[in-house]
């Protein structure tokens, strides 16, 4: 009997257990951070928090009261009256900039947001996971919606009257924005997992094909595509003539925009999933394992500091600051000056 | 650890069976499911001689009279219990040990099916690091094509039908179905129905799908297929080896005979 009962025992722990260690109820992303003003809006758990970094103070957080099944890790698009940012459940939210009160909320997409919305003068458009592209109006009415049949996780990007987004599924569209009718579609070799990068026409696009693509998109046909050493997570940065990338390996890369050639400046040993950012005339890089380096035009390194927690989310500088998501780390929010010295961290109350 | 020796290949080997046959996560859990199953026959086979090993002991009157005997006096009832158990070469842990085996294996296929699914940012990091670059091609593999039957693999199942408001939660039941059907089908019967045993075994054949159909209710339904899959082929091997009580689901049907070994 005694045998029979541990058997049981051990059964029920198992299953327990299962549930328990699954990961699957508490799905997890990284902080998604977007800034307007001295106002940091980061997207984490179960909470959005608006925090004045300058002073270190946060002003509100969203919901007023969490649930432990609406998890939000979508970066909040802001604009001057109105913030839009969807959960981990099938809801996207308007919230009000100034006091994080609920708008309205949009329920008619089937799954979860991880891409962020992007906020235009009179509509909005949001990329969700069901495969489907929203555009609604500003107080969050479905304007129209157009099936693309692969999970999106990029934010859409407009030039004219045109929508841009990339899909898991290697495949990136042009959408009328008006219509909402498919325009054209373009094949790239691995999935995108962050918006392409459109200047002059041309779309500059990483892949977990671990390549860096560029397109005429007035054509639709390849212009070129480098080989790197590890996946693209990130949406490379134009400078100049310049494009900087970095990888899953840890490389960070310098490629000519106009022919794809390529200069690795980098090796920083942890990957990088987040997109590089310019900060005054040098490029910030962040990595898994909490470094910050910043490298000169030249690909000396210029500055280095690490903070405790792993950087996945891009970084954000205003002219003055850099401000930098955390996850698992010390803090929540790290606040750099310019020369990457921390000047101000800060961690929400609990 | 356990990732480096049980949980990364596990995802390898899955993500092996869903490239190279037929790039269908449904399929590939399915497949894997029947491998693992396959590798651990063997442990099986003894778990199952051990449990019948042991309850022919019960049965055995020298250990039903030492019972009578002591039963005032625990600790010589064991005492003589374990002489008992000697004379006859019968191992105690037969049974459990190779189960308790078993289990990490379970864990682990559970965690790698739940890692393989990639459906989010940092599940889809973390698989991508666990794929040895060296035998697949993660560009190949992603994004992974989760949809199986009517069901996407990385959310709970529920079959919608036209004019019902709700979804039918058709894999849980399945679920419930089968680890019931398991359950009762691969347990001896008992001869005495009021043995503790017994009851124990009883109330095991109501709970453990309940809490099965729990899981597969709340859980990426991934899962619940890798359940009905393992609970199928379970029943499929205690039949292959003819240890399938059919008088436990009908009780008027003709014994099974066991041949012994």
């Amino acid at each position: 009997m005694k045998r029979t009962l541990f058997l049981a025992l051990v059964l029920v722990f198992a299953a327990v257990l299962l549930s328990a260690c699954s990961g699957a109820g508490v799905t997890t992303s990284w902080p998604g951070l977007s800034v307007s003003g001295s106002t940091a809006y980061i997207s984490y758990g179960t909470m959005v928090y608006a925090v004045d970094y300058q002073k270190g103070i946060e002003t509100w957080r969203f919901p007023a009261e969490p649930k432990n099944t609406e998890f939000f890790y979508a970066a909040p698009a802001v604009s001057s009256n109105l913030i839009v940012v969807g959960d981990y459940t099938n809801r996207l939210f308007g919230i009000s900039p100034q006091n994080g009160v609920e708008q309205w909320q949009f329920d008619q997409a089937k799954r979860r947001w991880i891409a962020p919305a992007l906020i235009l003068n009179d509509s909005i458009l949001a990329a969700n996971t069901d495969g489907s592209l929203y555009s609604l109006d500003r107080n969050g009415k479905l304007l129209w919606s157009l099936n693309l049949q692969q999970q999106l996780w990029t934010r859409p990007i407009v030039k004219d009257q045109t929508v841009i987004v990339a899909g898991l599924n290697k495949t990136i569209f042009g959408i009328d924005l008006t219509s909402g009718k498919e325009l054209w579609r373009i094949t790239v070799e691995g999935a995108v997992v962050s918006e392409p990068l459109l200047a002059n026409d041309t779309l500059y696009v990483g892949t977990f094909a671990k390549d860096l693509e560029a397109w005429d998109i007035k054509t639709g046909s390849p212009l070129w595509k480098t080989s790197l050493d590890g996946i693209v997570w990130g949406t490379p940065l134009l400078v100049g003539d310049r494009l900087y990338v970095g990888d899953q390996t840890g490389a960070a890369y310098a490629v000519s925009a106009k022919d794809g050639r390529m200069e690795k400046f980098g090796d920083l040993k942890s990957p990088i999933v987040a997109s590089p950012v310019a900060v005054k005339d040098r490029i910030v890089f962040v990595t898994e394992n909490g470094t910050i380096t910043a490298f000169n035009p030249n690909g000396t390194s210029a500055w280095n500091t690490t903070v405790k927690g792993s950087l996945y989310t891009t970084p954000v500088f205003d002219g003055e600051n850099l401000v930098v998501a955390v996850k698992d780390g010390e803090f929540l929010l790290v606040v750099l000056d310019a020369d990457g010295k921390v000047v101000r961290p800060f961690t929400p109350a609990k | 650890m356990w990732d480096a020796i049980i949980i990364t290949p596990f995802i390898n080997i899955l993500m092996f069976i869903y490239q190279y046959l037929g790039q269908n996560f449904g399929i590939a859990v399915i497949l894997f499911t029947l491998l693992i199953r396959l590798v651990t026959h063997p442990l099986m086979v003894k778990q199952i001689k051990g449990s019948q090993a042991m309850q022919e002991l019960q049965q055995d009157k020298r250990w039903q009279d030492l019972q009578v005997k002591y039963k005032n006096d625990k600790e010589k009832l064991q005492q003589e219990q374990a002489k008992l158990i000697q004379e006859l070469g019968v191992n105690p842990f037969s049974s459990c040990l190779p189960t308790l085996i078993q289990f990490p294996i379970i864990i682990g296929l559970y965690q790698a099916i739940i890692a393989a699914s990639g459906n989010a940012p940092m599940e889809l990091l973390k698989l991508t690091k666990h794929i040895y670059p060296w035998l697949l091609d993660v560009s190949n593999l992603i994004p992974l094509n989760n949809q199986f039957l009517w069901m996407d693999l990385t959310q709970p199942e529920r079959l919608y039908i036209p004019g019902l408001s709700f979804g039918i939660p058709v894999l849980t039941i399945i679920v419930v179905v089968t680890s019931f059907l398991q359950t009762k089908l691969s347990m001896p019967p008992s001869a005495n129905s009021k043995d503790q045993s017994a009851r124990v075994n009883s109330m095991m054949s109501i709970y453990m799908p309940l809490l099965m159909g729990w899981i597969s209710f709340s859980l990426a339904s991934g899962l619940a297929l890798y359940f009905v899959a393992s609970n199928l082929i379970g029943i499929l091997q205690y039949g292959l080896i003819g240890r399938l009580y059919w008088e436990n689901i009908f009780p008027n049907r003709k014994k099974a005979v066991v041949v012994k070994k």
